[in-house]
């Protein structure tokens, strides 16, 4: 895998910030890593900057909005959804 | 490249590394703390034979960058048995009722199969080929390894000794 500069921000402000800074180069964003992390094992993906989202924490779980809509956080895992009521 | 420092227990043991971002936590096991019982298969999470407990959820650790393991507790086969004279019920079901052939995949199955046994102790054959999709195995046919995972559901004792199955 060809090294790459990791970016942990822990606000939805810092990761916008980050990808304001780096957003013109070679940036991908990564939430769990299923897609992501084998794609740059395999070489196919060679990203500069990687932005991981973990430590967001607006971007985590499964919640019921007033109007009824569903919002699943890019954090939320196969699993959490699958035992989600 | 940039460098991260981590802080994390695997096997109940605390470590602290710095390491490289683009490292695997794979890579991080088996390269770093020569913990090489856990094996990489196909490196795109799909084969099961890296899977480890990190905070008792089963992961793939091809999957997961290594810096992501900071402040949690990580689980690999080597840190499963109580101490050196014991065997789970789960490694001694896999030995007694021949839960594995070559052994590549077999880590990883104990490592799924322990996760499915701490959420369901008492699974159906069918939860257990379902729970177990995700753990690939070319040479069992699986039923053995089916079979292997109920015994050890049925199980009284926690620990099994190396001995009571003709390992020393």
């Amino acid at each position: 895998m060809r090294p790459y500069a990791l970016h942990q921000p822990e606000s939805l402000g810092e990761a916008l910030d980050l990808l304001a800074t780096y957003g013109d180069d070679d940036t991908h964003v990564i939430a769990g890593g299923t897609s992501m992390v084998p794609l740059m094992t395999m070489g196919l993906v060679q990203p500069e900057h990687v932005i991981a989202l973990r430590k967001i924490p607006e971007l985590h779980g499964i919640t019921l909005e007033d109007d009824g809509g569903l919002r699943i956080g890019a954090l939320a895992t196969h699993r959490q959804i699958e035992l989600a009521p | 490249m940039t460098e991260h420092i981590i802080r994390f227990q695997v096997n109940g043991t605390a470590r602290e590394l710095t390491i490289a971002s683009h490292l695997r936590l794979i890579d991080l096991l088996r390269d770093e703390l020569g913990l090489t019982g856990t094996k990489e298969g196909c490196s795109v999470g799909v084969c099961g034979a890296c899977s480890v407990l990190v905070d008792g959820q089963l992961v793939s650790a091809c999957l997961l960058p290594a810096a992501f393991v900071d402040g949690t507790h990580v689980t690999t086969i080597e840190g499963l048995a109580p101490d050196d004279e014991h065997l789970t019920p789960l490694q001694d079901a896999f030995i007694r009722h021949g839960g594995f052939q070559c052994g590549i995949c077999t880590p990883g199955q104990i490592i799924a199969a322990t996760a499915l046994l701490a959420e369901h102790p008492r699974p159906t054959a069918e939860h257990v080929r379902h729970w177990m999709t995700g753990n690939l195995c070319r040479c069992t046919g699986y039923y053995k390894i089916v079979e292997s995972i109920l015994a050890a559901a049925e199980s009284a004792t926690t620990a099994v000794r190396r001995e009571d199955v003709g390992m020393r």
